[in-house]
């Protein structure tokens, strides 16, 4: 069973979704986001969920899976519904109690929900078309030019490169752990929240200090293979933007403008 | 000029504190290029500390060590000599940096700032050296540690490795597994004249080797060929070491008499000598 865990949520295929530059996708995500925010108007938001929905068809992705993605969060979305209902004054609908439904509640209350899916859907979307390990290094190298303010771009492109390395082999030891323990007749399945809070303790505790002995170790094989930070390093797999990405660019920013002339119209 | 020299070598731990530990006391040896040198020695005799001078990852306190004429307490050469000696550690675990198994060979080569298509190159070429290309887009997780450690040593040959150290490597490993990384380890020995240092508490490890270094407490206590080291049998075992079972048994039978040679290290040579003596 911890053979084959999964990192994140990336769904593997070949579609252009999954082809494009992830720099690229980071960006066109950001600005789509925006536009999200900017253009709130119905026709613009029924061009938004026809073009996400495009986007989740080309992608191969299921579309049931991606709306998983929106479960989490299904109890914000409808609370921010409801609480809109009542909170705009306008044309009545009905009461309840001594609360009105406005008809400006209802559309300003859907226009919001919408919002709230679009960024989620669109996000996750990201996220199940590009592997973690591309998502890091497009991370870094988005974030590179900041290195002059300060910000460690490479330090934390190298730190998430290397959780998503223990990550399996972490669980699996907590695996280990659990059994160990179990075995000795701990029990971290019955009684009160509480008393099993406490159970956790016997197996917090050995991860942890394995953990800190495994970031030794690591520490001390990066050294032995000349590791000394980012300056100077160079990388495999470079990142080069092909006629894909100049495409889908180009594409959308013709989309972009379509949209803001139909809401600025 | 010897490829690694070491002279009265000596590392004390928490130096001035209370926990002061000596665990080298000068320690001198030379090992030649292309050379196969198996150290042995009880839990705490100051193997791993030795090892971890020869790449610069610890510095003597006293004595100096020179790896190709290089000094590892100069800050500026001490890059230049993790490149030439590679180090594989005892936890496969614990020396992956990356999650896929190409990038994590192309560790080394990315730190010393290759072109990308060299990388590339360096890369396709560990992977190779120790047959695990077909494993290239593996994540580590799903390797046996046989075939981590043979991930670890495409890491260091990536770097153009001339020596590579194996720090109890195999002490984790089941028994196919130690036979994957020795069997790796001795072809890459023979086919590109890489000089090998085996840490180990595997006798038949050490049998392989073309000389042994004995260490106890801190000090290196001798140092000759496998059969000259295993000839004294009741003195490895004074020093908590155990012999190879056939160096044993023959030891037990001149014991007892029988006219033996000298140089019986694995079951096969026991068989042959036997076999020439008594059968034909």
């Amino acid at each position: 069973m911890l053979n084959n865990i999964m990192i994140g949520q990336y769904f593997p295929g070949d579609s252009f979704l999954h082809r494009m530059d992830a720099r690229v996708k980071i960006l066109l995500l950001l600005i789509l986001l925006m536009e999200v925010f900017v253009f709130t108007s119905a026709p613009v938001y029924s061009a938004l969920i026809v073009l996400t929905l495009a986007l989740i068809l080309f992608s191969g992705v299921p579309l049931r899976m991606v709306l998983r993605s929106l479960k989490p969060l299904w109890w914000i979305i409808l609370f921010t519904f409801v609480l809109h209902l009542f909170s705009h004054p306008g044309k009545e609908l009905c009461r309840v109690w001594q609360f009105a439904i406005t008809q400006e509640g209802v559309a300003q209350g859907t226009l919001i929900s919408v919002r709230l899916m679009l960024l989620i859907v669109l996000s996750t979307l990201l996220t199940f078309t590009t592997s973690p390990l591309k998502l890091t290094d497009a991370l870094e190298s988005l974030l590179s030019p900041f290195k002059k303010v300060g910000l460690p771009a490479h330090e934390l492109a190298m730190m998430m490169t290397i959780a998503l390395r223990f990550i399996p082999t972490l669980i699996s030891e907590t695996d280990k752990i659990m059994k160990a323990q179990q075995s000795r007749g701990a029990d971290f399945v019955t009684g009160s929240v509480l008393s099993r809070l406490k159970n956790m303790v016997p197996i917090l505790v050995p991860l942890f200090l394995s953990a800190f002995r495994r970031a030794d170790d690591l520490a001390m094989a990066m050294e032995a293979r000349c590791y000394r930070g980012g300056a100077g390093r160079t990388r495999m797999k470079e990142m080069k933007l092909a006629r894909l990405d100049y495409i889908s660019l180009v594409v959308f920013a013709v989309l972009s403008l379509g949209l803001g002339v139909g809401f600025y119209r | 000029m010897s490829f690694i020299e070491a002279e009265n070598l000596t590392h004390v731990y928490g130096q001035g504190s209370e926990q002061e530990f000596t665990a080298l006391q000068g320690v001198s040896f030379h090992i030649e290029a292309g050379e196969f040198v198996a150290i042995l020695g009880a839990n705490g005799s100051g193997k791993s500390t030795l090892a971890r001078h020869l790449n610069g990852l610890l510095l003597p306190t006293s004595g100096v060590c020179r790896v190709a004429g290089m000094d590892t307490r100069k800050p500026q050469e001490v890059w230049q000599i993790r490149r030439q000696v590679g180090m594989v550690f005892q936890n496969p675990d614990n020396q992956l940096i990356a999650g896929v198994v190409e990038d994590d060979v192309a560790f080394g080569p990315e730190n010393l700032g290759m072109e990308p298509a060299k990388i590339r190159a360096q890369v396709k070429m560990a992977l190779q050296a120790v047959g695990m290309e077909e494993f290239r887009k593996f994540a580590p997780h799903l390797l046996s540690g046989g075939q981590k450690q043979r991930v670890a040593i495409a890491g260091a040959l990536a770097m153009d490795t001339k020596c590579l150290i194996l720090d109890e490597a195999t002490a984790m490993l089941d028994p196919q597994g130690r036979r994957e990384v020795m069997d790796t380890v001795e072809r890459l020995h023979q086919q590109r004249g890489l000089t090998l240092l085996c840490i180990t508490h595997f006798m038949d490890e050490a049998a392989r080797a073309d000389r042994v270094l004995v260490m106890e407490h801190g000090r290196l206590v001798q140092q000759g060929p496998p059969a000259e080291i295993f000839a004294d049998a009741p003195k490895l075992h004074r020093l908590g070491l155990a012999v190879p079972l056939a160096v044993e048994i023959a030891w037990h039978l001149r014991q007892g008499g029988m006219q033996l040679p000298k140089d019986i290290l694995t079951n096969d040579d026991l068989v042959a000598a036997l076999e020439a003596r008594y059968v034909h």
